[in-house]
C-alpha cells in the first residue's frame, strides 16, 4: 500500500479566525515527515486536517492520488497516535489494540493473531489483560502505537506523542518509533516542538509559523541553509546568534547569523572581545554566554574541556565561512565572494 | 532523604505544644476532622437517625389513639406477611419502579441530543427539561389528571383521531399505575438528563476521535465508547430513580386519590403507610410498613450494586 499525501492550497479557518492561510505540501510514500513550529502555529490543526478530524475550509488533500478532502477519517486508512494516547479506559490492552480490527470486521482468529504480534513487537505481551489505568506512561504510549499498527494504515500520524514522558523514556521511545519506521517503511507524519526529535527522526522537516510553511527540507538542509530568519532561529539549539547594524551592513546584509558552534573562543586573541556571563558545563559541551562590546550577548558552544568562569575576559572568532546573511525581508542572501565580518 | 526528615522535624517542633493535650499529630488531625462533621452529624441525628430508630421501636408496639404503647414483638411483621393490601402495594410499587426505570434510557437519549457539539440554545433546552422537576407535584398531578380524562382528555382525543377506543387511564388496576409512573418519568426526566449530560461532558473528545479514526460509526461509538464511559453515571441515575419510585406518594394520592374506585388496587407502599398511619391511626403497624420499605429499598439497591459489577466501568 502506498502512502503519499499531497496537500494543495489547503486553508483552514475556525469561524472568522484563519489558522492556516494556505499550505501546499508533498509527502512521499514512506517518508518520515516532522512538523515543527512554535506553539499555536497550527501543527495539530494541519495534522487533524490530514486525518479528517477537521474539515478543510478550502483546498484539497490527496492520498495515493485519491481525493480524500471530503472523506470520513476511517476511510482515509490513516492511524493516529494522540498526545493523550486516547486509550479506551474501560477496555483491556488487548481490546484496545483489537478495536480497529473489530470495527473492520476481522475474524476473531485474525484479530487474536494480530494483537499478539503487535504485543510482541511492542513488549506488551504481559500486559494484555490490564486496563490502561494500570500502565505506565511509556506502556500506554506503546498501546497507542499498537492500536495504530495493527490496522496496517497507509500512514501514521503522531501528535506530540512523547511530550508526556520523562526525558529518559522520551529518548527510548524516539528510537523505538524510528526503528518502527525502518521496519514498516510506512509514511509517518510527526508533530513535535522538540528540536532533537525533529532533527534525529525526520527525513523531512516542515517548519511552520503562523499557519504558513516557512521551509521544507532535510534536517541538514534546514540547519545548514535556513531560508530565512525564522527557520534560522528556530532550528538549532542553542539558537543561532543574530547580529544587526553596522557589522551586518558591512556584509551587505540587514542581519547576519552565526551558530554558537561556529564561534571559536580564546582567552588570548580573537575578533571580538567580551566577558563571560554564564557558562553552562554539560560535560560533553559548554554553552557560554559572552557579553561582547560590539554585538551584545553572543552564545558560544565550546567543547566540554573548555574551562571559563563568570567574569573572564575572552575573545571570540566567528567562522566566516559559516555566516548566514539575511536581507531586510528576513530572507537568506547568497554569500558573495570574500565577505568578512570583523575588520 | 529530606522528604523523610521534614515530617519528623515538624513533629519535633510541634512536640512542645501538643504534649499538653497528650495527643499525637494524627489524633489531633482526626479530632479536627470529627469536629468539622459534628454539626452535620447532629443535624442528621435529629432529622434522620432518630426517626428511623423511633420507627423501628414503634414497629414492635401496639398503639392506639388514647392508649400508650404496648410491646407486641413481631406481631405487626407477621400481620404484614398475610395482609393482601400490603402485597398489593408492594406489587404496585415494583411495577411503578420498573416502568419508572424507562426514565434512564429516555434521559440518555435526550442528554445525547443535548450533547451534540455546537448545539445552540442549550441552556434554554435545559430549562425546558428541568421545569417539570421544580413544578409542584400537586400541580403536575392535577394537570395530568385532566390530560388522562376519559371523555375529554387530549390523550384519548388523540387516540380517537388515530382510530383507537378511549382508555380509562386512571380507573383500571395496573394501567393506572403505569399511567402515573409515566407522569413520574415526565416530571423526573429533567433531573436525570442533567446528571447524564454532565456524565457525557466528562468523556474526553479524544476518545471519540480515536474511535472515529479506528473506523467506528456513530452508533458503535455510542455503544462501545460513550455508554461504558458514562456507566457510573447511568448506575447512579438508575439507583436514585428506583429509590424515588419506591417512595412515590404524592402523584398517586393526587391522581388516583381515596375516592377513586380503584384506589385500593392502586396503592403503593407509601400511600398504604399513610392510610394505616394517618387515617386508621395504627402507628405501630404503619411503622412496620416503613421499616419494611426501608429494608426493601436497601435490598433492591444492594442488588443493583451487585449487578453493577457486570456492566459499570470505573475508569
Ligand atoms: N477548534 C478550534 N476553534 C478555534 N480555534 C482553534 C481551534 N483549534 C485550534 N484553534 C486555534 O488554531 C491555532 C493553531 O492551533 P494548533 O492546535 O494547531 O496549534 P499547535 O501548533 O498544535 O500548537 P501546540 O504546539 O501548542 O500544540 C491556535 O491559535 C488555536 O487557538
Ligand atoms: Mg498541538
Amino acid at each position: 500500500m502506498m502512502g503519499n499525501i499531497v496537500l494543495s492550497k489547503v486553508k483552514k479557518s475556525f469561524g472568522p479566525v484563519t489558522v492556516i492561510p494556505q499550505v501546499d505540501l508533498d509527502i512521499a510514500d514512506g517518508e518520515f515527515v516532522v512538523f515543527v513550529g512554535p506553539s499555536g502555529c497550527g501543527k495539530s490543526t494541519l495534522l487533524r486536517l490530514i486525518a479528517g478530524l477537521e474539515d478543510t475550509t478550502s483546498g484539497s488533500i490527496m492520498i495515493d492520488g485519491r481525493d480524500v478532502t471530503d472523506e470520513a477519517p476511517a476511510k482515509r486508512k490513516l492511524a493516529m497516535v494522540f498526545q493523550s494516547y486516547a486509550l479506551y479506559p474501560h477496555m483491556t490492552v488487548a481490546k484496545n489494540i483489537a478495536f480497529p480490527l473489530r470495527m473492520a470486521g476481522e475474524s476473531a482468529d485474525v484479530i487474536d493473531k494480530k494483537v499478539k504480534d503487535a504485543a510482541r513487537v511492542l513488549n506488551l505481551t504481559n500486559y494484555l489483560e490490564r486496563r490502561p489505568g494500570q500502565l505506565s506512561g511509556g506502556q500506554r504510549q506503546r498501546v497507542a502505537i499498537g492500536r495504530a499498527i495493527v490496522r496496517q494504515p497507509t500512514a501514521f500520524l503522531f501528535d506530540e506523542p512523547l511530550s508526556n514522558l520523562d526525558a529518559a523514556l522520551r529518548g527510548t521511545m524516539r528510537l523505538e518509533i524510528s526503528e518502527l519506521h525502518q521496519q514498516l517503511k510506512t509514511t509517518m507524519i510527526y508533530v513535535t516542538h522538540d528540536q532533537v526529535e525533529a532533527m534525529t527522526m525526520a527525513d523531512k522537516i516542515v517548519v511552520l509559523n503562523a499557519g504558513n510553511i516557512e521551509q521544507v527540507g532535510s534536517p541538514m538542509e534546514l540547519y545548514q541553509t535556513p531560508k530565512n530568519l525564522f527557520v534560522a532561529g528556530f532550528i538549532g539549539s542553542p539558537k543561532m546568534n543574530f547580529i544587526e547594524g553596522a557589522a551586518a551592513a558591512k556584509q551587505g546584509a540587514k542581519t547576519v547569523g552565526i551558530r554558537p558552534e561556529h564561534i571559536a573562543i580564546s582567552t588570548t586573541a580573537g575578533d571580538w572581545r567580551g566577558k563571560v556571563g554564564v557558562a553552562e558545563h554539560l560535560g560533553s559541551d559548554t554553552f557560554i554566554h559572552v557579553q561582547t562590546e560590539e554585538h551584545g550577548t553572543i552564545n558560544v558552544r565550546a567543547g566540554g574541556d573548555v574551562v571559563v568562569r563568570n567574569g573572564d575576559s575572552v575573545y571570540l572568532t566567528p567562522d566566516v565561512k559559516r555566516l548566514h546573511r539575511f536581507g531586510s525581508d528576513g530572507n537568506f542572501m547568497r554569500p558573495h565572494a570574500g565577505f568578512h565580518l570583523a575588520d | 532523604m529530606t522528604d523523610t526528615v521534614a515530617p519528623r522535624l515538624r513533629s519535633v517542633a510541634n512536640g512542645a505544644k501538643s504534649s499538653c493535650f497528650a495527643l499525637s499529630e494524627r489524633q489531633r488531625e482526626a479530632l479536627t476532622g470529627y469536629l468539622f462533621i459534628l454539626p452535620l452529624f447532629l443535624g442528621a441525628a435529629v432529622l434522620f437517625f432518630y426517626p428511623i430508630l423511633r420507627s423501628f421501636e414503634l414497629s414492635f408496639m401496639q398503639t392506639g389513639v388514647f392508649k400508650g404503647e404496648t410491646f407486641v414483638g413481631l406481631k405487626h411483621y407477621r400481620h404484614l406477611m398475610d395482609d393482601p393490601k400490603m402485597w398489593q402495594a408492594m406489587v404496585n410499587s415494583m411495577i411503578y419502579a420498573l416502568v419508572g426505570l424507562l426514565e434512564v434510557p429516555l434521559a440518555i437519549f435526550f442528554a445525547s441530543l443535548l450533547n451534540t457539539p455546537g448545539l445552540r440554545f442549550l441552556s434554554f433546552y435545559r430549562v425546558l427539561f428541568f421545569l417539570p422537576v421544580v413544578t409542584m407535584p400537586t400541580a403536575v398531578g392535577m394537570v395530568w389528571q385532566l390530560l388522562y380524562n376519559v371523555d375529554y382528555g387530549p390523550i384519548n382525543q388523540g387516540l380517537a383521531l388515530a382510530g383507537f377506543p378511549p382508555v380509562s387511564w386512571l380507573t383500571q388496576p395496573v394501567i393506572v399505575i403505569v399511567a402515573v409512573a409515566a407522569v413520574g418519568i415526565w416530571s423526573g426526566l429533567g433531573q436525570s438528563i442533567i446528571l447524564i449530560l454532565s456524565g457525557l461532558q466528562t468523556v474526553p473528545p479524544d476518545l471519540h476521535e480515536a474511535a472515529e479514526m479506528d473506523g467506528a460509526g456513530p452508533l458503535q461509538r455510542f455503544f462501545r465508547i460513550t455508554l461504558p464511559m458514562i456507566s457510573p453515571t447511568i448506575f447512579l441515575v438508575a439507583v436514585l430513580n428506583v429509590i424515588k419510585s419506591l417512595q412515590v406518594f404524592d402523584l398517586i394520592y393526587i391522581m388516583v386519590g381515596p375516592k377513586n374506585p380503584v384506589f385500593d388496587q392502586a396503592q403503593t407502599i407509601v400511600t398504604y403507610f399513610f392510610e394505616v398511619g394517618f387515617v386508621e391511626h395504627d402507628r405501630g403497624y404503619a411503622a412496620a410498613i416503613v421499616i419494611s420499605l426501608l429494608a426493601m429499598i436497601m435490598m433492591v439497591t444492594g442488588l443493583q450494586f451487585y449487578l453493577q459489577k457486570k456492566w459499570v466501568h470505573y475508569g
